[in-house]
């Protein structure tokens, strides 16, 4: 592809690229990040790519990122990714340091005073992390396995439980490997009482967590079981339970109920469980499911979907289940697979955003300064993508037309234009320090940059000038921010 | 999504303008390009089918409780909802001596009693899925076991009914999402709330409006995004000019304030408005029981009243013009006949399904009753099916919506005998 850019209007951006980080360095709290860089247009075809790649692989992608991708290589800037624990994030702490409930026990939140505390700022850490944090992937990987484990934060307990769920479950295998995230979700109290587990026992077991485990969380609706099999994983996962005021000690953990497990023999997908094994029919089970090719292809067939396509290439996913079943489950492999794939590239720039990575993005990219008190996470809530509010256990839907209807399009346009005049109390953009110029035309340059990581199209750019000349109730800045940010190019990563 | 060209179009290349900006033709303001059918006052007005998707798996034995089934109480020790006594109020209330309503249903019985509304027991899919997602995407699409047909089955009559009604309204589905009932090449309305529907934001004079025509534009060249903003501009425009003030129900009709009851009233409201509607749907979650069901009072239950009272203000609201309006309410599957160790229900097959409106045979139950005893059950311990939801649906669509196209509304299916459920109207 062609440049679009000559060099005179380079060095217009190198005149603005000054002025542009005296302002932002003066600006409070506006930094994203303490090394600043300008954004800039991609230079050569691995830079564009490099641009359409981020916007995959992180929740919107800053300049600062962008740079450093560009000077590492792609390979090495997913490698830096995949070890989040290497990135500092100070500058996120410092954010999140309020909320209070993020290293709470069960016991601890459960007695919070304001019952509503636990959801309210679990879900405002999500946001904020997401917005935030410079460990895009992991944040990515958290929100794809918050949807595949999904648990209904107003489900009776769970509005304490999934605080936890998301701690030590979620957040603390997101990177990691497979089996270990799925032991840790079938001993997760959260998950116990969501799916009902919690009370099943030997003369009552309940299917309810047993169907889903399988059928969502690791083989797939196609993947081999019956309802046979569906009855037998019951048994087997009958006594697993949480304790309770009345079982004496902390509550809200994870234990084992001797006296309500079902001691039988069980033959789970044609593999003998014998009796008397106690607690180790649920460790052998882990073992069988997250080791099956069919979990293997369930969850590859996932994640190519969260990130080449909403039609998932079968080539590519069954590449992705290899490295799932030769490294025995090992998250960033597959990913690797995924992202230094051919179809990869292929699909840049096609996948429509959902909701969530719609509002973040929208944050990230213009270094927006929130904190997801209410009225940001309000207009989420209008597009129906909050976090943990999914009722059913499949979670958020995953593809483009699920979400493309005049309900999410209203609900964005709002949000853009509404975030444009810094309408929300909880959020503010600092239009004029981002764009560093007064005038019309260089800030458009500048906000596509930002926005898009690219200038745009020299009609585009003249059309966006006309019909922001009539308009002033905000500055030019916000108008032009107000339509890039709700035009169609901002809707896609 | 074959968009590839016009985004790379749009970012790079000065060569290929986009065609929004090379029609001079296209208006810098929007304007609508449909009218609607049926203008205030004036006949004839399409019929209107309201399609409730009662998701999770709704326990049709505690809802139309089979008490003259000793098999249902040997079945159900703590669960079951005791005989009807009409001096205790925490009995089934009677419908036939057979089958009676569970007590939070008690605001329909006045319906009942005004032959406004029938059930179809031991109905449902054939399909045999226990999961939620099969079963809901087979009953959704209206083709059990079957997903190679993309579209669904409501989708499918809109598709064959295509009269002159142009309304951007003629489907609407009530919440964030749209039901895959409604999935295909007829565009529909996904609304939360009439009162936010629009464009807004603390601008002033025409600006609102300037954005507007700028965001039109901007849409109308994306192949993917074009075409559903140009149809949620045209739903904004005609809305405003039909809806206007805060809703009054009629005939004192109180809507709970649910989500459920609230998404009904704006049902009333947009079907009172004229303003095209043919279908809409709207969902009430919450019926996967596996665990503290309830009874009388609890999980269920709650839902239980939520749904009366909702159906009932939404009855009583429309008065008369229910004769143009029949309301269905389906869920995935029904529950286990028998209940758990959880005191709640696991995965079951059989179910009740609900219809209410005035062109019904109502007051009445349909369907055949096949029982509760080890035999008569379907594996692994269900209540069988002895009437297919498209049996009652093709019926509704048929005599109601007056589409007898109903091999391609259900493909693959043909019902063996009308139940007689719907009047010829």
């Amino acid at each position: 592809m062609n440049q679009s850019f000559s060099r005179r209007d380079f060095l217009k951006f190198a005149g603005f690229t000054s002025v542009a980080a005296t302002l932002w360095g003066c600006a409070p709290q506006s930094a994203l990040s303490p090394t600043f860089v300008t954004a800039a247009a991609p230079s050569s075809s691995e830079d564009e790519f490099i641009v359409a790649a981020l916007k995959r692989i992180t929740l919107g992608p800053l300049p600062e990122e962008i740079h450093r991708a560009k000077q590492i290589g792609f390979k090495a800037f997913v490698e830096e990714q995949l070890a989040p624990q290497t990135l500092d994030d100070s500058a996120l702490t410092q954010r999140i340091d309020h909320l209070t409930v993020l290293d709470m026990s069960a016991s601890e939140l459960v007695e919070l005073e304001k019952r509503s505390q636990p959801v309210t700022e679990l879900v405002q850490a999500t946001l904020l992390r997401a917005v935030y944090s410079r460990r895009q992937l992991y944040e990515l990987m958290v929100n794809f396995w918050s949807d595949h484990f999904n648990i209904y934060v107003l489900k009776t307990k769970d509005r304490f439980l999934k605080a936890v769920d998301d701690r030590e479950v979620i957040r603390r295998n997101a990177l990691g490997n497979f089996r270990e995230l799925l032991s840790a979700s079938m001993h997760s109290p959260a998950m116990l009482i969501y799916l009902d587990n919690a009370s099943s026992t030997k003369d009552g077991p309940t299917e309810n967590y047993s169907r889903e485990l399988m059928e969502l969380h690791t083989l797939g609706v196609n993947g081999g079981y019956t309802q046979n099999d569906v009855v037998e994983v019951a048994r087997a996962l009958t006594g697993w339970s949480v304790t309770l005021p009345r079982n004496g000690g902390e509550i809200g953990k994870f234990i084992f109920h001797e006296h309500t497990h079902d001691n039988d023999a069980k033959r789970i997908l044609g593999i003998d469980f014998p009796a008397g094994q106690g607690i180790k029919d649920g460790e052998q089970l882990v073992d069988l499911l997250a080791g099956h090719p069919s979990t293997a292809d369930h969850i590859s067939y996932k994640l190519v979907r969260r990130f080449v396509s909403d039609s998932p290439p079968p080539a590519l996913v069954s590449r992705a289940s290899s490295a799932f079943q030769t490294s025995r489950g090992d998250i960033g492999m597959v990913l690797k697979v995924i992202f230094f794939s051919d179809e990869f590239r292929a699909s840049l720039g096609l996948k429509l955003k959902r909701p969530f990575e719609y509002v973040v993005s929208a944050l990230r990219q213009t270094n927006a300064n929130t904190t997801f008190h209410t009225a940001s996470s309000k207009m989420l809530r209008q597009m129906g993508q909050i976090p943990f509010f999914w009722p059913a256990p499949n979670g958020y839907p995953d593809i483009g037309t699920a979400w493309l209807n005049s309900n999410d399009l209203m609900a964005r346009w709002n949000f853009a234009l509404g975030l444009a005049a810094n309408s929300f109390p909880d959020t503010q953009i600092d239009w004029n320090g981002l764009a560093g110029s007064t005038s019309p035309e260089e800030i458009l340059n500048i906000l596509s940059l930002r926005l898009f990581g690219n200038v745009l199209a020299e009609d585009v750019r003249q059309f966006v000038l006309e019909q922001i000349s009539t308009i002033t109730t905000i500055d030019s800045a916000s108008s032009i921010g107000a339509l890039l940010l709700a035009s169609p190019y901002f809707q896609y990563r | 999504m074959k968009n590839t060209l016009s985004r790379r179009d749009f970012l790079k290349s000065a060569l290929a303008m986009p065609a929004w900006i090379l029609d001079s033709r296209t208006p810098n303001q929007y304007r609508p390009r449909f009218t609607v059918l049926a203008p205030k006052g004036q006949e004839p007005r399409a019929n209107i089918m309201v399609c409730i998707f009662l998701r999770g798996g709704m326990d049709g034995l505690n809802v139309v409780i089979p008490h003259g089934d000793a098999d249902y109480y040997r079945l159900r020790p703590t669960l079951a909802i005791a005989e009807p006594n009409s001096a205790n109020d925490t009995t089934g209330i009677d419908l036939d001596g057979f089958f009676g309503l569970h007590p939070a249903l008690r605001p329909l019985k006045d319906i009942w009693d005004d032959k406004g509304l029938a059930f179809i027991h031991a109905a449902g899919s054939p399909d045999p899925t226990h999961s939620h997602f099969d079963a809901m995407d087979y009953m959704e699409r209206g083709t059990p076991g079957e997903k190679q047909i993309p579209t669904g089955w409501l989708a499918r009559h809109l598709q064959i009914a295509a009269n002159e009604n142009g309304s951007p309204f003629r489907a609407v589905g009530f919440g964030t999402l749209l039901p895959s009932s409604l999935r295909g090449p007829v565009p529909a309305i996904a609304l939360q709330s009439i009162a936010d529907f629009h464009l807004g934001g603390r601008y002033q004079g025409g600006e609102v409006e300037q954005f507007q025509s700028a965001i039109f534009e901007m849409y109308a060249a994306d192949p993917t995004l074009g075409g559903r903003a140009d149809f949620t501009f045209s739903a904004v425009q005609l809305l405003e000019s039909v809806v206007s003030g805060e809703y009054q129900a009629s005939n004192g009709a109180q809507y709970p304030e649910s989500e459920f009851g609230q998404s009904l009233k704006q049902v009333a409201q947009l079907i009172k408005a004229e303003i095209g509607l043919e279908v809409a749907t709207v969902d009430l979650g919450g019926w996967d029981t596996h665990v503290d069901q309830g009874n009388l009072t609890g999980n269920m239950p709650a839902l239980l009243t939520d749904l009366s009272t909702s159906l009932a203000a939404f009855y009583h609201d429309l008065g008369d013009t229910m004769k143009r309006v029949t309301l269905v309410a389906m869920s995935e599957f029904g529950r286990r006949a028998f209940e758990n160790g959880g005191q709640g229900t696991d995965h079951g097959h059989g179910n009740v399904m609900l219809t209410m409106g005035k062109s019904l045979n109502g007051g009445k139950i349909y369907g055949q009753w096949p029982g509760l005893s080890p035999e008569a059950l379907a594996s692994p311990g269900d209540l069988a099916i002895t009437t297919d939801f498209r049996s009652v649906l093709s019926e509704l669509v048929s005599k109601h919506l007056r589409n007898q196209v109903l091999d391609q509304v259900f493909p693959g299916f043909t019902a063996s005998q009308m139940l007689g459920l719907a009047k010829n109207t």
